[in-house]
């Protein structure tokens, strides 16, 4: 029988770790912290939504898009300078993708004033999610 | 091309991938080519029993109560709207016609616009803003009174330039997402946003209960929740450019059957 203190310690660590494992997203568990947090930027519909239109590893498929590929193995299909040109401008690489450019700034019609000229993702965000990216190695 | 990190793959793999590039350039994920298909036919089948139930379908609520403001006098001495087209299927082959040229404007004119207008110029009445529950409940009366209607491709010559602006409209990007009507409703209809099936964008079911507004909404107000979707400034109710718009999409619809009130996700 483990003492009242060592056993109060014990459960915090394990309620600590649960809170963590809910928190961040499955496939990226044991990542490095950058990538972690672009981990849950990228699913977070308030900042990334990746999920919108791409599969995100770890997430029920039920829940997520089909309109971009699947995210799983990207990381091993795309170098880190290709990722990072997808983040920023997609249609720069493939013209005909609907997918947005999310480090330009963005100048086409009906944009609001409050958003004019704004690109949709700070960098250090797309840098964060760049991280995650280059962590999914397994398709 | 970007540098890949594994650049050495077999034969297998590229044929696969240029398949795949052959079926994506050739419109494989695209329904544009094939007949128009109602929003109905991209719902599980949860909420398309919803739509069909006469009793649990919430759109009826607004049915109920534009029956009951056709009937009654807007004022002291006011007539009533049946008083003058008896009941609301004598409108019936006008529904699906709209909107339409008129030619003593010179403008498009939606269902919404002639309510407001007979409420102005023959009841002598403010007219029902839009959006409003009045507005909400007369237009869903009197598209539920055309139910099975086909929506008619009728076009005066004079609005083929309308037609056009409707048009370049649905295919212009716009926003800080950069994005067309057409880029979800055309190239991808069918696939799935998050959870939900993406639908070709029709309008037959208009005005409509949907989930995500836990109210009944005008064509309008979904033109207006799209663009502020992508990010872009909507245009207020009843603008030129969303008569043109709807004047395209009802076009672009032409023969599905009205089924006012839609229920959607």
């Amino acid at each position: 029988m483990k003492p009242r203190g060592a056993r109060r310690a014990t459960f915090l660590a394990a309620a600590l770790s649960f809170s963590g494992a809910a928190w961040s997203a499955p496939d990226a568990q044991g990542a490095p912290p950058l990538a972690q947090q672009g981990a849950r930027w990228a699913a977070d519909p308030a900042v990334g939504d990746c999920g919108i239109c791409h599969h995100l590893p770890g997430h029920d498929p039920r829940d997520q898009g089909t309109v971009g590929p699947a995210l799983a193995g990207v990381g091993l299909r795309l170098n880190e300078d290709a990722l990072r040109a997808l983040l920023t401008d997609a249609r720069s690489v493939h013209p005909g993708t609907v997918m947005p450019a999310y480090g330009r700034p963005a100048t086409g019609p009906r944009v609001p004033p409050a958003l004019r000229g704004k690109p949709l993702l700070p960098e250090h965000v797309r840098e964060a999610i760049l991280a995650w990216l280059t962590t999914l190695r397994h398709g | 091309m970007f540098p890949r990190t594994h650049p050495r793959r077999s034969l297998k793999w590229r044929l696969t991938l240029c398949l795949a590039l052959c079926l994506a350039l050739g419109g494989g994920l695209s329904l544009s080519a094939g007949a128009a298909q109602s929003g109905l036919a991209y719902l599980g089948e949860e909420l398309k029993a919803l739509q069909a139930d006469p009793f649990a379908n919430p759109g009826l609520l607004w049915v109920d109560r534009g029956t009951a403001l056709w009937q009654a006098d807007p004022a002291p001495g006011v007539p009533a709207c049946a008083s003058c087209h008896g009941a609301p299927e004598s409108l019936r082959a006008l529904i699906p016609t709209l909107p339409r040229w008129n030619p003593a404007t010179q403008r498009l004119e939606n269902l919404e616009g002639l309510i407001r207008q007979c409420q102005s110029e023959r009841q002598h009445q403010p007219p029902a803003p839009y959006e409003s529950e009045a507005l909400l409940a007369l237009t869903t009366r009197l598209a539920q009174g055309a139910r099975g209607l086909p929506l008619s491709d009728a076009i005066a010559p004079e609005a083929a330039p309308a037609l056009a602006r409707g048009e370049a409209f649905f295919r212009e990007r716009r926003g800080q997402l950069g994005l067309s009507c057409a880029d979800c409703h055309e190239r991808y209809a069918g696939a799935r946003l998050r959870g939900d099936r993406v639908s070709e964008g029709m309008i037959n079911g208009f005005p409509i209960y949907r989930l995500t507004w836990q109210t009944l909404g005008s064509r309008h107000r979904m033109f207006r929740w799209c663009n502020e979707a992508v990010r872009a400034e909507p245009y207020p109710f009843g603008a030129e450019p969303y008569l043109e718009l709807e004047l395209f999409l009802r076009h672009r619809g032409a023969g599905l059957p009205l089924e006012t009130p839609a229920v959607r996700r």
